[in-house]
């Protein structure tokens, strides 16, 4: 496959030094590497130390031990200027640059290669144009920056980054302010940009749904310091996913790809339909913390079919001899936690209803809120 | 050919921007200067037509032989002194608008006027209470010499303070914060020397010098005003490109390449000379440093500072010259404390042109 790396960490320790005391340590030992033409998404709970890495990978922290190599060389022996031409950022931190037009803004990316007054040689004009060209910001480049959306402004600050002609751009929370559709076209744009390269881009991110689909290769940080590396798929079969995310009070779903809020100690309600009505109902009663089987179940207590009528879905639902009858998901829902609030039924072994979400729910010590307390609630 | 096949399809061909600088606002800023420089060599307390200020300029004698001497070595120095100043506090003003990429700092937030302000205090209302420098209090000697020394001194010692503080502090705004201690510090040690200053009429002094005046520099302290205010633009001038990095904060700044605590040092270095220049020779002058910025920024729509900077020295300049003409009210002999017209004329015009410009173009801090 890849023969070398663009970057490779050695041993690397990140942390910060405290000044006469042992220093705090983040993470240890990483062995990490990152090769041209590669999106990458560095994904963690929060607090974990996944923007340490990232500005430690950056060269804008010292690292503790061990070595950052950017094409084979360390990035603490580079000068600003040099490191600045290899690599560069899209931070979280609002710009603000009072009344710049888009082009100037986009144009400082030159920085490190413009004479002492900045002026822009053609060339330099050149690589700005088709900076803004890339993340389709064409039209925006006679306005100016303060005017602009949030969609628009982190386009415009990836051009800026592209300007650098970096051969690693490294994004924090890119997606951070963007509505969905926003988000995918951004994880869309910044794909297109690591495949049409000899760049890569490393970025960190919350939207795990998002990661799953676009990134080449996942960096999943855990509590522990270490960091899981490998494609979206190989880490959701080698259970890297669930075990890294299993403490923070959610399940991660391997079938869906996707994150539930424990529910393991409800018990389960049996669904009997087909096609798209079956699914959604599903969605919703996993959204409201129900657990469904599709089989006809001892354990369940509850049985909802779903039948068509004449003016739109129906939902009966049969409980102990008694049926109701709603049109709505949302009067279904309302009607199955009145039920489960009226008569809650004893904590059923979870693996016996729910084999999918079979997760033992113990939680740290030092979580006091607990996935169960949790799934009341909701 | 091109915009042929351009309009059949439909779309516009892209006019792609260019950074230019502006020559046409510059020119007219450099004339708007050279007019205003002009006026404050005719108009004062007698009028000097401008053909015999020119002749006085060449070294020919004009119709009346006193003018000479109030052209030459009265309206001249003042004149010169008042360009340097303005341009001095404008250009310190922006570099500190910039570097705390706050709208509201000016050249003195780090604190250099209040360290002259405190040089000037202690030789002017400590004097009496140390016996021996009773000869300060023959009144003639209280003079702007003595006044001049003692205001460096300050702003040196504050500078020298905030420069190794430069050096070490992770992020500017603890520059700010210190400036502003520095402040709160000094004006209590001020307050302590006027509440037991023996005599009222040093008191008054201080406060005279508090007004600010652009008169009071001779030739001779020319020679030292000058090179400083030089020193300090050039620093400035050079800076531009640092500036520029900054307008995307620090972070953003280091990643583009910047050494950013080298060019904190350097901006904080030459925005001091500048500021501490002018209070030590002119008392501290306010206002200017945090209006022309705004007021250039607002009049080119950029914060570009290669137009910024050309554009903040000729403005300062200007407005300098100006206010300075107004308080000497042409005609009579009565002078206006300098501050208060500055801010008495500048403030309405500031607040007119943030309230008429156009939507969109909001406030610094959006």
């Amino acid at each position: 496959m890849h023969t070398q790396g663009m970057l490779t960490t050695q041993d690397l320790c990140i942390g910060y030094a405290v000044r006469k005391r042992p220093p705090r340590i983040v993470a240890a030992n990483l062995e990490l590497t990152i090769h041209a033409g590669d999106l990458i998404c560095l994904l963690g709970p929060n607090g974990i130390g996944k923007s340490t890495l990232l500005r430690t990978i950056t060269g804008m922290q010292p690292t503790l031990s061990g070595a950052v190599l950017l094409d084979g060389v360390d990035l603490a022996t580079l000068a600003p200027r040099d490191l600045a031409r290899r690599l560069s950022l899209v931070l979280t931190e609002r710009v603000d640059v009072g009344q710049l037009s888009v082009y100037a803004l986009v144009s400082l990316g030159r920085h490190p290669y413009t004479d002492w007054l900045g002026r822009l040689t053609p060339q330099d004009e050149h690589i700005v144009q088709q900076s803004l060209e890339a993340v389709d910001a064409v039209s925006l480049a006679h306005r100016p920056f303060h005017q602009l959306s949030d969609g628009e402004r982190q386009r415009v600050l990836l051009a800026r980054a592209l300007a650098q002609q970096p051969r690693l751009l490294v994004l924090d929370e890119p997606t951070a302010f963007l509505d969905l559709p926003r988000r995918i076209a951004l994880m869309h744009l910044l794909r297109q940009l690591a495949h049409s390269g000899e760049r890569a881009i490393l970025l960190s991110t919350h939207d795990l749904d998002l990661a799953l689909r676009y990134a080449d290769v996942l960096w999943l940080m855990q509590r522990a310091g270490t960091v899981h590396v490998g494609a979206p798929e190989d880490l959701i079969l080698n259970g890297a996913f669930a075990t890294t995310f299993h403490h923070e009070g959610v399940i991660f779903d391997p079938a869906t790809g996707a994150f539930q809020v424990n529910a393991a100690t409800t018990a389960p309600v049996c669904l009997r339909g087909q096609g798209l009505p079956a699914h959604w109902t599903t969605h919703a009663l996993e959204r409201a913390g129900f657990c469904v089987v599709r089989q006809p179940d001892t354990s369940a207590d509850v049985v909802i079919d779903i039948t068509p009528g004449d003016h739109g879905l129906t939902w009966g639902i049969s409980q102990a001899g008694q049926t109701y009858t709603v049109s709505s998901l949302y009067d279904l829902v309302a009607l199955l936690r009145a039920m489960r609030a009226n008569a809650p039924t004893p904590p059923q072994s979870p693996s016996a209803g729910c084999p999918e979400l079979s997760y033992p729910s113990h939680q740290p010590p030092d979580e006091p809120a607990s996935a169960q307390s949790t799934a009341e609630y909701r | 050919m091109l915009q042929e096949r351009h309009l059949a399809e439909g779309t516009n061909p892209v006019i792609w921007p260019h950074l230019g600088l502006r020559p046409v606002a510059l020119l007219l800023f450099a004339l708007l200067l050279a007019g205003a420089f002009s006026l404050n060599l005719v108009l004062g307390s007698v009028t000097v037509p401008l053909d015999q200020v020119l002749l006085i300029l060449t070294g020919q004698t004009p119709e009346h032989a006193p003018w000479t001497t109030i052209v030459r070595d009265f309206r001249l120095p003042k004149a010169l002194t008042a360009t340097l100043a303005g341009s001095a506090l404008g250009v310190a003003g922006l570099q500190m608008q910039t570097l705390f990429r706050n709208p509201l700092a000016d050249p003195f937030v780090l604190g250099v006027s209040a360290g002259a302000s405190l040089g000037v205090a202690l030789v002017v209302l400590s004097v009496g209470v140390v016996g021996g420098a009773s000869m300060f209090a023959v009144s003639g000697w209280l003079n702007q010499m003595s006044l001049t020394v003692a205001a460096s001194v300050g702003a040196a010692l504050v500078l020298g303070v905030v420069l190794l503080l430069a050096r070490h502090v992770q992020q500017s705004v603890t520059l700010l914060i210190v400036g502003l201690m520095i402040g709160y510090l000094t004006s209590a040690l001020v307050s302590l020397l006027v509440a037991f200053a023996v005599a009222p009429e040093r008191v008054q002094a201080y406060i005279v010098w508090n007004f600010g005046s652009f008169g009071g520099v001779t030739w001779q302290q020319l020679q030292v005003f000058a090179p400083t205010i030089l020193i300090g633009m050039v620093i400035a001038f050079a800076l531009t490109k640092s500036l520029n990095a900054l307008l995307l904060g620090e972070s953003y700044a280091r990643s583009m390449g910047l050494r950013v605590t080298h060019s904190r040092f350097w901006i904080v270095t030459s925005a001091s000379l500048l500021a501490g220049a002018v209070t030590a020779f002119c008392g501290p002058i306010a206002f200017l440093g945090i209006a022309v910025p705004h007021f250039c920024r607002t009049l080119l729509a950029t914060a570009d500072h290669r137009v910024l900077l050309p554009s903040v020295t000729l403005l300062g300049a200007t407005c300098a010259l100006l206010v300075d003409l107004v308080a000497q009210l042409p005609g009579h002999t009565l002078v206006l404390p300098l501050n208060a017209v500055m801010s008495l004329v500048g403030a309405p015009v500031v607040i007119w042109v943030l309230l008429h410009r156009p939507a969109g173009q909001a406030s610094m801090d959006r």
